[in-house]
Protein backbone atom coordinates (compact mmCIF):
# COMPACT_ATOMS: atom_id res chain seq x y z
CA UNK A 1 0.00 0.00 0.00
CA UNK A 2 1.04 3.23 -0.97
CA UNK A 3 1.46 5.92 1.68
CA UNK A 4 -1.19 8.89 0.94
CA UNK A 5 -0.19 11.97 -0.94
CA UNK A 6 -0.33 14.68 1.57
CA UNK A 7 -0.71 18.34 -0.16
CA UNK A 8 -1.25 21.71 1.62
CA UNK A 9 -4.22 23.48 0.24
CA UNK A 10 -4.18 26.82 0.89
CA UNK A 11 -3.35 26.60 4.43
CA UNK A 12 -5.34 23.05 5.13
CA UNK A 13 -3.55 20.04 5.18
CA UNK A 14 -5.16 17.18 3.24
CA UNK A 15 -4.31 13.90 2.89
CA UNK A 16 -5.29 11.88 -1.02
CA UNK A 17 -4.64 7.93 -1.55
CA UNK A 18 -1.75 7.97 -4.10
CA UNK A 19 -3.37 5.50 -6.22
CA UNK A 20 -6.53 5.15 -8.22
CA UNK A 21 -6.67 8.50 -10.07
CA UNK A 22 -7.10 8.50 -13.78
CA UNK A 23 -4.98 11.26 -14.11
CA UNK A 24 -2.35 14.44 -12.30
CA UNK A 25 -5.33 16.66 -11.95
CA UNK A 26 -7.86 13.61 -10.89
CA UNK A 27 -5.51 13.77 -7.56
CA UNK A 28 -5.42 17.70 -7.80
CA UNK A 29 -9.24 17.26 -8.30
CA UNK A 30 -9.63 14.86 -5.12
CA UNK A 31 -7.62 17.19 -3.18
CA UNK A 32 -9.21 20.31 -3.70
CA UNK A 33 -13.04 18.41 -2.71
CA UNK A 34 -11.33 17.76 0.56
CA UNK A 35 -10.35 21.49 1.23
CA UNK A 36 -13.95 22.75 0.21
CA UNK A 37 -14.83 20.81 3.21
CA UNK A 38 -12.18 21.97 5.74
CA UNK A 39 -11.32 25.52 4.78
CA UNK A 40 -12.16 28.25 7.18
CA UNK A 41 -12.11 30.42 4.35
CA UNK A 42 -14.19 31.30 1.19
CA UNK A 43 -12.76 29.28 -1.63
CA UNK A 44 -13.59 30.36 -5.60
CA UNK A 45 -12.81 28.61 -8.74
CA UNK A 46 -10.66 30.91 -9.90
CA UNK A 47 -7.33 31.48 -11.58
CA UNK A 48 -4.90 34.47 -9.98
CA UNK A 49 -1.84 36.01 -10.64
CA UNK A 50 0.12 38.77 -9.13
CA UNK A 51 0.45 42.24 -10.86
CA UNK A 52 2.21 45.22 -9.01
CA UNK A 53 1.55 43.37 -5.28
CA UNK A 54 -2.56 43.06 -6.49
CA UNK A 55 -4.07 40.14 -7.61
CA UNK A 56 -6.28 39.61 -10.80
CA UNK A 57 -8.69 36.96 -10.20
CA UNK A 58 -10.04 34.94 -13.61
CA UNK A 59 -13.13 33.26 -11.69
CA UNK A 60 -14.50 30.69 -14.00
CA UNK A 61 -15.84 26.95 -14.80
CA UNK A 62 -13.36 24.61 -16.16
CA UNK A 63 -12.54 24.88 -19.77
CA UNK A 64 -13.26 28.60 -19.43
CA UNK A 65 -9.36 29.03 -20.53
CA UNK A 66 -7.97 29.85 -16.39
CA UNK A 67 -4.75 27.37 -16.57
CA UNK A 68 -3.64 28.67 -20.19
CA UNK A 69 -3.99 32.41 -19.66
CA UNK A 70 -2.70 32.17 -16.18
CA UNK A 71 0.26 30.42 -17.69
CA UNK A 72 0.47 33.24 -20.71
CA UNK A 73 0.39 35.54 -17.77
CA UNK A 74 3.36 34.13 -15.93
CA UNK A 75 5.22 33.81 -19.18
CA UNK A 76 4.96 37.64 -19.13
CA UNK A 77 6.36 38.35 -15.94
CA UNK A 78 3.25 38.08 -13.83
CA UNK A 79 3.01 36.32 -10.23
CA UNK A 80 1.65 32.95 -9.80
CA UNK A 81 -1.04 32.25 -7.49
CA UNK A 82 -3.10 29.58 -8.71
CA UNK A 83 -4.67 27.91 -12.00
CA UNK A 84 -7.51 26.52 -10.22
CA UNK A 85 -8.77 27.69 -6.63
CA UNK A 86 -8.11 30.81 -4.46
CA UNK A 87 -9.13 31.55 -0.74
CA UNK A 88 -10.55 34.78 0.12
CA UNK A 89 -10.27 35.77 3.95
CA UNK A 90 -13.53 36.99 4.99
CA UNK A 91 -12.15 39.56 8.01
CA UNK A 92 -9.29 41.00 5.51
CA UNK A 93 -10.89 40.46 2.12
CA UNK A 94 -6.93 38.84 0.75
CA UNK A 95 -6.72 36.30 -0.80
CA UNK A 96 -4.27 33.76 -1.33
CA UNK A 97 -3.95 31.23 -4.48
CA UNK A 98 -3.32 27.18 -4.45
CA UNK A 99 -0.05 26.91 -6.44
CA UNK A 100 -0.56 23.85 -7.50
CA UNK A 101 1.50 22.47 -11.22
CA UNK A 102 -0.77 24.15 -14.04
CA UNK A 103 -3.06 21.77 -16.22
CA UNK A 104 -1.90 22.51 -19.98
CA UNK A 105 -2.85 20.75 -22.79
CA UNK A 106 -0.67 20.24 -25.41
CA UNK A 107 -2.33 23.33 -27.76
CA UNK A 108 -1.64 25.38 -24.26
CA UNK A 109 2.02 24.48 -23.88
CA UNK A 110 2.52 25.66 -27.68
CA UNK A 111 0.42 28.67 -27.25
CA UNK A 112 2.53 29.72 -24.11
CA UNK A 113 6.05 28.77 -26.20
CA UNK A 114 6.68 25.55 -24.82
CA UNK A 115 6.99 22.35 -26.32
CA UNK A 116 3.59 20.24 -26.95
CA UNK A 117 4.07 17.03 -25.23
CA UNK A 118 1.37 14.26 -24.89
CA UNK A 119 -0.77 14.64 -21.63
CA UNK A 120 -2.20 11.82 -19.32
CA UNK A 121 -5.12 10.49 -19.56
CA UNK A 122 -6.80 13.65 -18.66
CA UNK A 123 -5.27 15.26 -22.12
CA UNK A 124 -3.15 17.43 -19.95
CA UNK A 125 0.24 17.99 -18.54
CA UNK A 126 1.41 19.32 -15.20
CA UNK A 127 3.82 22.08 -15.25
CA UNK A 128 5.79 24.20 -12.52
CA UNK A 129 5.09 27.63 -12.71
CA UNK A 130 9.35 27.39 -12.33
CA UNK A 131 9.36 25.85 -15.99
CA UNK A 132 7.40 28.47 -17.38
CA UNK A 133 9.86 30.89 -16.06
CA UNK A 134 7.86 32.36 -13.44
CA UNK A 135 7.76 33.24 -9.43
CA UNK A 136 5.10 31.70 -7.20
CA UNK A 137 3.18 34.57 -5.08
CA UNK A 138 2.23 32.19 -1.45
CA UNK A 139 1.72 36.42 0.13
CA UNK A 140 -2.04 37.10 1.24
CA UNK A 141 -2.71 39.93 -1.94
CA UNK A 142 -5.98 42.46 -2.15
CA UNK A 143 -7.75 41.98 -5.22
CA UNK A 144 -7.70 44.99 -7.61
CA UNK A 145 -9.39 43.11 -10.78
CA UNK A 146 -11.73 40.51 -11.78
CA UNK A 147 -11.73 39.14 -15.01
CA UNK A 148 -14.37 37.10 -16.74
CA UNK A 149 -12.42 35.18 -19.59
CA UNK A 150 -14.73 34.77 -23.14
CA UNK A 151 -12.61 32.57 -26.45
CA UNK A 152 -13.23 32.67 -29.47
CA UNK A 153 -13.65 36.64 -30.19
CA UNK A 154 -12.22 38.27 -33.65
CA UNK A 155 -10.00 40.33 -31.30
CA UNK A 156 -9.20 40.81 -28.22
CA UNK A 157 -10.71 43.38 -26.01
CA UNK A 158 -11.29 44.52 -22.48
CA UNK A 159 -14.56 46.03 -21.67
CA UNK A 160 -15.65 47.09 -18.28
CA UNK A 161 -18.04 44.93 -15.98
CA UNK A 162 -20.81 46.51 -13.69
CA UNK A 163 -20.15 45.88 -9.53
CA UNK A 164 -23.37 43.65 -10.01
CA UNK A 165 -21.95 41.32 -12.51
CA UNK A 166 -18.90 41.22 -10.94
CA UNK A 167 -20.80 39.79 -7.48
CA UNK A 168 -22.83 37.13 -9.81
CA UNK A 169 -19.88 36.12 -10.86
CA UNK A 170 -17.83 35.68 -7.50
CA UNK A 171 -20.84 34.31 -6.08
CA UNK A 172 -21.05 31.64 -9.34
CA UNK A 173 -17.17 30.70 -8.59
CA UNK A 174 -18.17 30.02 -5.16
CA UNK A 175 -17.06 26.81 -3.51
CA UNK A 176 -17.95 26.83 -0.25
CA UNK A 177 -20.28 29.84 0.23
CA UNK A 178 -22.91 27.78 1.95
CA UNK A 179 -20.71 26.68 5.13
CA UNK A 180 -20.36 30.57 6.11
CA UNK A 181 -23.75 31.81 5.15
CA UNK A 182 -24.37 35.47 5.41
CA UNK A 183 -20.97 36.39 6.42
CA UNK A 184 -19.63 34.96 2.64
CA UNK A 185 -22.11 36.70 0.85
CA UNK A 186 -21.64 40.48 2.79
CA UNK A 187 -17.36 39.84 2.36
CA UNK A 188 -17.93 38.92 -1.59
CA UNK A 189 -20.63 41.90 -2.12
CA UNK A 190 -17.49 44.04 -0.68
CA UNK A 191 -15.32 42.33 -2.44
CA UNK A 192 -16.83 42.62 -5.98
CA UNK A 193 -17.24 46.43 -4.61
CA UNK A 194 -13.44 47.04 -4.05
CA UNK A 195 -12.60 45.26 -7.48
CA UNK A 196 -12.63 46.39 -11.12
CA UNK A 197 -14.44 43.52 -13.45
CA UNK A 198 -13.68 43.23 -16.83
CA UNK A 199 -14.79 41.27 -20.00
CA UNK A 200 -12.00 39.89 -21.63
CA UNK A 201 -12.92 38.57 -25.25
CA UNK A 202 -9.44 37.14 -26.28
CA UNK A 203 -8.87 36.49 -30.04
CA UNK A 204 -5.60 34.88 -28.64
CA UNK A 205 -3.54 33.69 -25.66
CA UNK A 206 -0.81 35.79 -25.94
CA UNK A 207 -3.14 39.38 -26.88
CA UNK A 208 -5.11 38.23 -23.68
CA UNK A 209 -2.18 38.13 -21.45
CA UNK A 210 -0.88 41.18 -22.64
CA UNK A 211 -3.82 43.04 -21.96
CA UNK A 212 -3.94 41.72 -17.76
CA UNK A 213 -0.65 42.86 -18.11
CA UNK A 214 -1.69 46.48 -19.29
CA UNK A 215 -4.81 46.61 -16.84
CA UNK A 216 -4.84 49.85 -14.86
CA UNK A 217 -3.06 49.91 -11.83
CA UNK A 218 -6.40 50.87 -9.68
CA UNK A 219 -10.05 50.93 -10.00
CA UNK A 220 -10.56 55.21 -11.39
CA UNK B 1 -53.05 35.09 -6.17
CA UNK B 2 -54.35 37.46 -8.63
CA UNK B 3 -53.16 40.61 -10.57
CA UNK B 4 -55.03 42.77 -7.62
CA UNK B 5 -52.73 41.12 -4.53
CA UNK B 6 -50.18 42.84 -3.17
CA UNK B 7 -47.21 41.26 -2.65
CA UNK B 8 -44.70 41.61 0.11
CA UNK B 9 -41.49 41.52 0.96
CA UNK B 10 -40.54 37.81 2.70
CA UNK B 11 -39.01 37.72 6.10
CA UNK B 12 -35.12 37.11 6.69
CA UNK B 13 -34.13 38.59 3.41
CA UNK B 14 -31.38 41.27 3.95
CA UNK B 15 -30.31 43.51 1.18
CA UNK B 16 -27.05 45.17 -0.15
CA UNK B 17 -26.28 47.56 -2.82
CA UNK B 18 -23.46 47.39 -4.71
CA UNK B 19 -22.81 50.26 -7.26
CA UNK B 20 -25.96 50.39 -8.17
CA UNK B 21 -27.02 46.88 -8.23
CA UNK B 22 -29.11 45.11 -5.20
CA UNK B 23 -28.36 41.66 -4.01
CA UNK B 24 -30.32 39.79 -1.56
CA UNK B 25 -29.64 37.10 1.22
CA UNK B 26 -32.39 34.63 2.13
CA UNK B 27 -31.41 34.00 5.56
CA UNK B 28 -33.54 30.48 6.11
CA UNK B 29 -32.24 29.29 2.60
CA UNK B 30 -28.75 30.70 2.86
CA UNK B 31 -29.06 32.11 -0.56
CA UNK B 32 -27.68 34.98 -2.20
CA UNK B 33 -28.94 36.31 -6.07
CA UNK B 34 -28.03 39.61 -7.37
CA UNK B 35 -31.01 41.36 -9.24
CA UNK B 36 -31.26 42.59 -12.72
CA UNK B 37 -32.46 46.13 -13.34
CA UNK B 38 -36.00 45.26 -14.07
CA UNK B 39 -36.06 43.17 -10.61
CA UNK B 40 -34.46 45.53 -8.93
CA UNK B 41 -36.96 48.54 -9.73
CA UNK B 42 -39.74 45.70 -8.99
CA UNK B 43 -38.01 44.68 -5.46
CA UNK B 44 -38.24 48.44 -4.33
CA UNK B 45 -41.78 49.06 -5.58
CA UNK B 46 -43.15 45.91 -2.85
CA UNK B 47 -44.19 47.82 -0.35
CA UNK B 48 -46.95 45.25 0.94
CA UNK B 49 -49.37 47.64 -0.76
CA UNK B 50 -48.95 47.54 -4.15
CA UNK B 51 -50.13 45.16 -6.26
CA UNK B 52 -48.94 43.63 -9.94
CA UNK B 53 -51.36 46.13 -11.67
CA UNK B 54 -49.52 48.66 -9.84
CA UNK B 55 -45.98 47.98 -10.21
CA UNK B 56 -46.76 47.57 -14.44
CA UNK B 57 -48.65 50.86 -14.27
CA UNK B 58 -46.01 52.46 -12.00
CA UNK B 59 -42.97 51.42 -14.55
CA UNK B 60 -44.72 51.80 -17.44
CA UNK B 61 -45.30 55.33 -16.59
CA UNK B 62 -41.60 55.79 -15.65
CA UNK B 63 -40.31 54.43 -18.71
CA UNK B 64 -42.82 55.43 -21.01
CA UNK B 65 -42.74 51.65 -22.19
CA UNK B 66 -45.99 49.79 -23.61
CA UNK B 67 -47.85 48.31 -20.54
CA UNK B 68 -47.95 44.60 -22.02
CA UNK B 69 -43.85 44.93 -22.06
CA UNK B 70 -43.06 45.93 -18.40
CA UNK B 71 -46.28 43.56 -17.38
CA UNK B 72 -44.29 40.57 -18.82
CA UNK B 73 -40.90 41.85 -17.40
CA UNK B 74 -42.34 42.14 -13.91
CA UNK B 75 -43.91 38.96 -13.92
CA UNK B 76 -40.75 37.76 -14.66
CA UNK B 77 -38.99 39.74 -12.23
CA UNK B 78 -41.78 37.87 -9.24
CA UNK B 79 -40.80 34.57 -10.25
CA UNK B 80 -37.12 34.75 -9.83
CA UNK B 81 -37.92 36.96 -6.59
CA UNK B 82 -40.56 33.78 -5.88
CA UNK B 83 -37.86 31.30 -6.52
CA UNK B 84 -35.55 32.88 -4.08
CA UNK B 85 -37.95 32.78 -1.53
CA UNK B 86 -37.73 36.50 -1.15
CA UNK B 87 -41.27 37.92 -1.50
CA UNK B 88 -44.35 35.94 -0.24
CA UNK B 89 -46.78 34.42 -2.65
CA UNK B 90 -46.04 33.21 -6.19
CA UNK B 91 -47.02 35.63 -9.10
CA UNK B 92 -49.50 33.91 -11.89
CA UNK B 93 -49.67 34.26 -15.57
Amino acid sequence: MTDPVVLDVIGVRVEVPAEGHRSVEDLYAAAARLAVERSPRLLFHAGAVERDGAAVLFPGESGTGKSTTVAACVRRGLGYLTDEMVALDLDTGAVRGWPRPIMLTPWALEAVGLPAVAGDASGKVAVTCAELGGTVVEAALPVAHVVALRRGAAATALTPMSAGDALTLLLQSSFNHYRHGAAAWVAVTALAERVQGWWLDAADVDSAAAAVAGLPYSRS
Amino acid sequence: MTAATPFSRADGVRELHVDGAITLFHEPTQTALVLNETASDVWRLLDGRRTIADIVDELARRYAADAATIRSGVHAALRQLAEHHVIDGAPHG
